[in-house]
């Protein structure tokens, strides 16, 4: 956006009504190479605050980051949660993003299964005696993982 | 594509499955010419592993020729000839750059679940379920590599690939439990279990330097394998009180160090899940565990125990006062096998250790399942299979 401020959509919504949430926010504090500061602006549907810190680890040890994320709950909703919100609890959601940001730091991609081969592939049969649905499966064992 | 699928215990299902194609640049598919079947894969073939999914693709010691490499693989070329270690590592994190391979922090994609299990994860693993990373395995015609620029070791054409496939796995992996053994020059060691990675922890203690080696099993052929192959001095455990026998053949101080090459497996996900499972470890301990709790006991005083068999969840007895009185050293884990590939390869080829003497039968990858069923039963012999999907 031309004022420097950023546009963020956050999809994955459950539980509440909305299929998304929507809000502008301005960088208010950045330091090179140590943090980033962050606050939702105007009509946020969430209201939130933030910052990453970066931090020189112990030698060997790369760089600590850390995550402060404030947020408050949509206007007009009830007992909504962030955690509905997002279909997660928000501490471990940012745990993972974190894990991914390492490794892609680290590493150049993100590890994934996502779209590999397996027998619960569309078009996979058997070829030699055994079954797919094992002997003993309880019904609510699901095929498709 | 054909490949062992796991569709419930005791239910191993040659499938046809899409080929794997590349997903991340470091990617690469090989196209699988010998795969094996390993005694951990035993353990997801009796139902002891959660988190596996029926149609998972098993299997997790291969090798194979390149066909396709990521755009970031620059170290490999398609028709390279490789072995793929079991273990995934990215080879830049805090622990690839200590030679810590098996605890690589950026291969497993589910680190959270064994985060909760264990405080932290290891490293990604080929075809061992979910927890491990969900990767699909090798027991296939092909199958993706990721951080294939870190993991595949070339082979020289005058290697077949018999001699190689076990750098997978199972050489390093008893190399360690030796090496972790700080053998020293008139040492005698004692290994439990006499499978194929205790064969290798055998005579890998040999080549370290210990003067006597002890194999401990109750099959016969295996205590027969360990004797001719490796010169091993062999204790049947039916036969006689071990604790008895191994300090009167050690002048009453008991072995130097001890390898526990038996292990046992339980694992869980969710906090409910490992209850369960940590009362399967407990039932598995009374009947299992027996092997680990008499290598502390008979270990001499100041001696190493090594632990190359795969443990999962709780141990029940545990005897720490022996252990603490004694002032054992205990030494285990996942093989960190990039830290081995290239030096036991070079061995190989100097004529040190011809690691085909464990096979005891070559069947088609159509025949997985009376491979697992034959392995399972320890029926014909069997101490080591090996596949190749180019048989009929």
């Amino acid at each position: 956006m031309p004022d420097g401020r950023t546009h963020w959509v956050a999809k994955g919504i459950g539980g509440i009504g909305a299929s998304k949430v929507e809000w502008d926010a301005e960088i208010y504090n950045e330091i090179e190479n140590e943090m980033i500061a962050w606050r939702s602006v105007d009509d946020a549907d969430v209201v939130n605050a933030g910052s990453v810190r970066f931090h020189a680890a112990p030698t060997g040890h790369g760089t600590y980051v850390r995550v402060v994320l404030n947020y408050n709950p949509p206007a007009g909703t009830v007992g909504a949660s962030l955690a509905q919100l997002l279909g997660t609890e928000p501490g471990q959601l940012i745990k993972e993003e974190l894990r991914r940001f390492k490794q892609l730091m680290e590493t150049g991609e993100i590890a994934t299964i996502d779209g590999q081969s397996s027998g619960r592939a569309e078009g996979a049969v058997g070829i030699t005696p055994g079954s797919f649905k094992s002997e003993g499966a309880s019904p609510d064992e699901s095929q498709e993982g | 594509m054909k490949a062992a699928c796991w569709n419930g215990k005791h239910n191993v299902q040659v499938m046809s499955v899409p080929d794997p194609s590349i997903i991340n640049p470091r990617d690469a598919i090989v196209k699988i010419t010998t795969t094996a079947i390993c005694g951990s894969d035993l353990h997801l073939y009796d139902g002891y592993i959660p988190t596996m999914e029926k149609g998972d693709i098993l299997g997790h010691e291969f090798m194979g020729e390149v066909v396709e490499l990521g755009s970031a693989v620059k170290n490999l070329k398609k028709g390279d000839r490789v072995v793929v270690p079991f273990t995934i590592a990215c080879g830049n994190c805090f622990f690839c750059k200590r030679d810590l391979w098996s605890a690589c922090d950026n291969s497993n994609p589910n680190a959270a679940t064994a985060e909760a299990l264990y405080g932290f994860s290891g490293s990604g693993l080929f075809g061992y379920s979910h927890m491990m990373g969900g990767y699909a395995g090798g027991q296939a015609e092909y199958v993706r590599v990721p951080f294939a620029d870190v993991g595949p070791l070339p082979i020289p054409d005058e290697l077949d690939d018999e001699q190689v496939l076990f750098l997978s796995d199972i050489f390093p992996t008893g190399y360690m439990a030796a090496e972790n053994c700080n053998i020293q020059p008139g040492d005698t060691i004692a290994v439990w279990g006499c499978g194929p990675v205790g064969q290798f922890a055998i005579k890998s203690a040999f080549l370290l330097g210990a003067e006597r080696v002890i194999a401990i099993d109750d099959v016969a052929g295996r205590l027969q394998m360990a004797a001719e192959e490796s010169n091993a001095e062999t204790l049947n455990f039916k036969d006689q009180d071990i604790y008895d026998k191994l300090t009167e053949m050690t002048g009453g101080i008991g072995p130097d160090a001890c390898i526990d090459a038996v292990g046992l497996e339980a694992h869980g996900t969710t906090l409910d899940a490992i209850y369960d499972r940590a009362k399967t470890a407990l039932y598995m301990a009374t009947d299992r565990s027996h092997a680990l709790r008499q290598a502390i006991r008979v270990c001499r005083k100041g001696g190493t125990v090594s632990v190359p068999g795969v443990y999962g969840g709780f141990l029940d007895k545990f005897p720490f006062g022996a252990a603490f009185s004694k002032g054992l050293t205990f030494k285990m884990g996942q093989t960190n096998m990039h830290k081995y590939m290239r030096p036991l390869l070079k061995l190989i080829q100097d004529g040190k250790i011809d690691p085909s003497f464990v096979i005891t039968h070559r069947l088609a990858l159509n025949d997985a399942a009376t491979g697992y069923s034959t392995f399972s039963s320890d029926k014909d012999g069997c101490i080591k299979v090996i596949m190749k999907p180019n048989l009929n």
